[in-house]
């Protein structure tokens, strides 16, 4: 602790903070451009200037460290003087072109030239006038740039991108992507946040509104379970833009590119606006009334000849806390059915599961901020700069501040290359890699120092035998030496994390790695928050916690869409299992034999197209409700622009037809139900540790038929299948693609960009191939997120959550032309 | 109160004073109504219109910018901003060759105040209120002002000497702006393109 005076005011500090940091923190106002939070000090803009007593030279507040005694004035004239020179200098250059620029109003350079500047510059040059530059998202404009750097610095230090740097020198020094294309871009657009005047911009709000036009509504955002809270600014009730603002929400300021660009699916035109009723086998608008009708009226008979246990539900990951509750209830109370499962069947459950069978736990929320602090933080074949990108940020983070990261995976993704090591995985062969690590702790006796009472010691050694160090680098392909060395550098550590993701679009890892990971940490040591595994969408874990899901001997998804006449009647609330789950082709057969399906969605889905009655249900800003992200956090979303159409609230649909089918749920308004779902706690364990022993079913997927093996995933741009509505997003990838190494592009002769076909035991698809050398040979990866692709067709599903990679062979498009959609 | 105050109170002398007033005017009106003098203040209106000073605040015009014949305005909504009966809407958008366009400026006329804030905010002269006073109409459709009736206010009401109003008249005037070689480019644009650029684009040196 010291002891500082600024501006006549005693302040206690702690010791290492800048002059500004500590200003900041007693609301003393220091101006700042080049600043930021997040990154370190630059001291390039010269405003930040103080008068520190006994020092002769003025001083940059936000690189100068405080120390014990100083005095600091903030305001003299002598600042006031320099400052009006610094503004001066940087006006001479600057086109002022306030009318146009889209950041009037909301500009730093603005406030500060308004505050301090003098209304005439005493210097005279020439304008820049570099042409503007415009990509599908972000827009460069050269002339207004201060050359704060923040940028740049945000894409480099924060993002781990380095997608733009300042090119040239002197006056003629610009932003610029590197070589003058946008080569690495990932579309976050935290470098427009960033930057304090009108050089940055995002395209969609390019000359859309001035700031003053603007009202701002903090939400919290559709896509992953991050659950970022994003500030969008509208205009006359329809949103123009998000941004991030400073500090607040569990990002604390930073979005990814969905979070900022993708909210412009509730503009899509595919929005539903009318309920859809298949009539002589094609769909015809009808009104609310005779839908609501003709489906109590089918539901009713089929639970009559049928039975309430064939009538089923599938629940979103999307979907309100508050839509959960009501489709739960609506089956439990009206229909008596427990047939109700979500996606999270295919992925969180499974960790869950793994979790409750090993830790003894039954949640396990992560924590955004678990890997800052640690010494050596382990990232499993998870690419959580994609699926999670805030939490992804917090790797970077930790690094900086001295955390080893440590990435096991066979794509190079971004914490692949940013990360301290990176090691090279056959895919699919994590859980064999765990499986040596603790195998390796146990050689070197670490639980014979701990005093470890779970059950299932003694097989787990047993079974873990043959997985030494050699077997392990023959397993994933790993080097022996180098194995060894990071396994002991994470037995060793002080402080550790694992960390991995079990999405339902994951098909490399399962119930086996959640178990594998769980017995290296007991045998370690570490508790469950060693251990972090983020749910996939923004209310996964919330459609999980509302019941989505058998509680009482229900089906679940496996027993409703793959199990042939398991079913008469399903229920799909905002899922589109024929785009995200595996095996489509079974699914679509088994959707095909029912007596009645209803789709409830905020577009027609594919699996729509399919049924019977489709009901438009409002998005998520059209309606209120809540969310519980990865950190088990509920937070609540308002209302923010009006509803599409005929559209309403998917807790509302259910209301009116228990109110069609004589039933009263007893909710009439959102406060009631809030308050419900407001009693949602999730549930203990009994907390005792066992281990299970290894389980792995080995590699022997690929045959000589099928060579190669296909990962499927998630990707930057994109989250499940509601993204690709958005245009902004779309812009940037709208075309479904695989990644292929360059040798088997070589092999099977596939060029960039070309059409090939990809077959596995279930079928065909033609897709495009981009030749990456994120991807190692032998392997593809496919993002699911494009319905016309159709991939789905060629995975299989895994019952027992076991990693069930899908085998397939692939060629050049046979034959010429024809549509290249499966 | 004095005698001579109750006196003239019973006996009404200062009625009588102003209604002689009254009387006198009148007989003069009465029985010289074509003089050259003209001592009728009344006017025979609408047959006879009262001309508006300089700078009266009539129906509001958007200034054609006479080297391009489109509106000066470029959307920055300034007027917008100061306007206290929030009774402009500008609605812009990104044009294929990337600059600003003002695709719709509405002024709701009926809740102006006719303060014309909306004339000093602007930077460059673009909104002005015109001589015009005459608009009465039978319903509310007429007062909402689109951009093409606002630019025909224009040549109808203003015109030339609506330059001229804002050369002479009003304060700062468009010269007072004036910018030097090289200043304020709106567009990002090639140094060579740049001086018809200027000529066209940047409304407040060319008018
Ligand atoms: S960056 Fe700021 S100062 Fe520069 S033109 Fe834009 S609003 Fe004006
Ligand atoms: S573009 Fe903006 S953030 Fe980047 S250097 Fe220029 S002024 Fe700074
Ligand atoms: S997608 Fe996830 S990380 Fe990105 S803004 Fe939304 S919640 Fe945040
Ligand atoms: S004259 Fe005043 S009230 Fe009328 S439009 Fe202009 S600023 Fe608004
Ligand atoms: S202030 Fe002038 S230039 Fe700006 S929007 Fe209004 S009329 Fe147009
Ligand atoms: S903020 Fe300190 S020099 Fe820029």
């Amino acid at each position: 602790m010291i002891e500082l005076t600024i501006d006549g005011k005693l302040i206690q500090a702690e010791k290492g903070s800048t002059i500004l940091q500590i200003a900041k923190a007693n609301n003393i106002k220091i101006p700042h451009l080049c600043w930021d939070r997040r990154l370190k000090p630059y001291g390039g803009c010269r405003l930040c200037l103080v008068e520190v007593e006994g020092q002769r030279k003025l001083l940059a507040a936000c690189s100068t460290p405080a120390e014990n005694g100083m005095v600091i004035k903030t305001d003299t004239p002598v600042l006031r003087k320099a400052r009006k020179t610094v503004l001066e200098l940087l006006l001479v250059h600057h086109p002022l072109d306030c009318p146009i620029c889209d950041k009037a109003g909301e500009c730093d350079l603005q406030d500060l030239a308004y505050q301090y500047g003098p209304s005439e510059g005493r210097f005279y040059a020439e304008r820049k006038h570099d042409p503007e530059a415009t990509s599908p998202l972000i827009e460069r404009n050269p002339n207004r740039c201060i050359l704060c750097g923040r940028c740049v610095r945000v894409c480099w230090e924060h993002q781990g991108v380095g997608a733009i740097n300042l090119i040239g020198r002197g006056f003629n020094t610009k932003i610029s992507p590197a070589f003058e294309e946008t080569l690495d871009c990932e579309f976050c657009g935290q470098c427009v946040d960033a930057c304090p005047v009108g050089a940055l911009g995002t395209k969609p709000y390019k000359y859309r509104a001035r700031a003053w036009f603007l009202e701002s509504t903090d939400t919290i955002c559709p896509y992953c379970s991050v659950g970022c809270t994003l500030t969008l600014d509208l205009r006359e009730g329809k949103i123009l833009r998000v941004r991030g603002m400073d500090g607040v929400g569990v990002n604390e300021g930073d979005l990814c590119g969905k979070g900022r660009f993708g909210f412009d699916f509730i503009y899509s035109e595919g929005r539903l606006t009318k309920p859809l009723l298949r009539k002589n086998g094609e769909f015809q608008e009808v009104d609310w009334e005779e839908a609501l009708y003709y489906i109590a009226e089918r539901l009713r008979d089929i639970k009559e000849t049928h039975g309430p246990e064939k009538i089923g539900a599938i629940g979103s990951a999307r979907t309100t806390l508050e839509d959960d509750i009501m489709l739960a209830r609506f089956f439990r109370e009206v229909l008596g059915s427990d047939n109700i499962d979500s996606s999270a069947r295919l992925g969180y459950a499974w960790a869950l599961k793994g979790m409750e069978d090993t830790l003894g736990i039954k949640s396990n929320p992560v924590s955004l901020n678990s890997p800052i602090g640690k010494e050596v933080v382990l990232v499993l074949e998870s690419d959580i700069t994609s699926t999670h990108p805030i939490f992804g940020l917090k790797f970077l983070e930790a690094m900086h501040e001295g955390t080893e990261v440590i990435v096991v995976d066979p794509r190079k993704t971004k914490l692949a290359r940013r990360g301290n090591r990176w090691l090279r995985n056959r895919p699919g062969t994590i859980t064999p890699f765990l499986y040596g690590i603790t195998h390796l702790a146990m050689k070197e006796g670490v639980h014979l120092k701990k005093d470890i009472t779970a059950e299932g010691l003694d097989e787990l050694e047993d079974g873990l035998r043959e997985y030494t160090p050699g077997k392990v680098s023959e397993l994933t392909g790993i080097d022996e030496d180098l194995f060894r060395e990071v396994a002991l550098r994470f037995i060793n550590a002080e402080s550790r994390l694992l960390t991995l993701t079990l999405g339902a679009a994951e098909n490399q890892k399962g119930l086996e790695t959640i178990h594998a990971a769980a017995n290296l940490l007991m045998l370690l040591g570490e508790g469950p928050e060693a251990l972090q595994i983020p749910s996939d969408y923004s209310n996964t874990y919330g459609a999980w916690l509302a019941g989505l899901r058998p509680l009482s001997g229900g089906k679940d998804l496996y027993g409703m869409l793959y199990t042939p006449g398991s079913l008469k009647a399903l229920y799909v609330m905002g899922e589109d299992p024929l785009v995200t789950m595996p095996d489509a082709g079974t699914i679509e057969e088994n959707l095909k034999d029912l007596e009645l399906l209803i789709v409830q969605d905020i577009r027609l889905s594919e699996t729509g197209k399919l049924a019977h009655v489709v009901l438009p249900a409002s998005s998520w800003a059209e309606k209120e409700g809540s969310f519980i992200n990865s950190q088990g956090i509920r937070q609540m979303l308002p209302k923010v622009v009006s509803t599409t159409g005929d559209s309403i609230a998917d807790w509302k649909i259910f209301r009116n037809i228990a109110r069609v089918m004589g039933h009263d749920l007893g909710t009439v308004e959102f406060s009631q139900l809030k308050e419900e779902a407001g009693k949602i706690v999730p549930e203990e364990g009994t907390r005792k540790w066992r281990f299970i022993p290894p389980e792995w079913e080995g590699l022997a997927r690929t045959t000589e038929e099928y060579p190669i093996l296909m990962v499927t995933g998630n990707i930057m741009q994109h989250s499940g299948s509601l993204s690709v509505m958005s245009k902004s997003l779309s812009h940037v990838l709208s075309d479904a693609f695989v990644q292929i190494s360059p040798e088997d592009a070589g092999r099977f002769r596939i060029g960039d960009g070309e059409f090939i076909e990809i077959t596995s035991p279930k079928g065909t698809v033609y897709i495009k191939a981009r030749v990456s050398d994120e991807i190692p040979e032998g392997m593809l990866f496919v993002p699911l997120h494009f319905a016309h692709a159709r991939v789905n067709l060629l995975t299989e599903v895994s019952r027992d959550g076991k990693a069930l990679l899908t085998p397939v062979r692939i060629g050049p498009r046979k034959g010429n032309g024809g549509s290249p959609a499966g | 109160m004095s005698m001579n105050e109750i006196v003239k109170k019973l006996l009404f002398i200062e009625i009588i004073k102003g209604l002689a007033l009254t009387l006198r005017v009148f007989m003069k009106g009465l029985l010289d109504p074509f003089s050259e003098k003209k001592t009728i203040v009344t006017r025979r209106y609408p047959k006879e219109k009262r001309p508006a000073a300089m700078g009266f605040r009539g129906l509001h015009a958007l200034v054609r910018n006479p080297a391009t014949g489109e509106a000066k305005c470029v959307g920055c909504g300034l007027c917008a901003a100061i306007c206290p009966s929030r009774c402009i809407y500008i609605y812009t958008s990104e044009g294929t060759e990337h600059q600003k366009v003002v695709d719709r400026y509405e002024i709701e006329v009926l809740r102006c105040v006719y303060c014309a804030f909306c004339v000093e905010a602007c930077p460059y002269g673009a909104v002005v209120l015109t001589p015009h006073y005459e608009y009465a109409d039978y319903s509310r459709e007429p007062f909402y002002m689109t951009k093409e009736k606002l630019l025909q206010n224009w040549d109808r009401f203003m015109g030339e000497k609506g330059y001229d109003y804002f050369d002479s008249f009003w304060n700062p005037g468009t010269g007072h702006f004036k910018g030097y070689e090289g200043q304020a480019v709106f567009r990002g644009k090639r140094k060579t393109e740049q001086v018809d650029e200027k000529k066209t684009d940047t409304g407040g040196e060319s008018a």
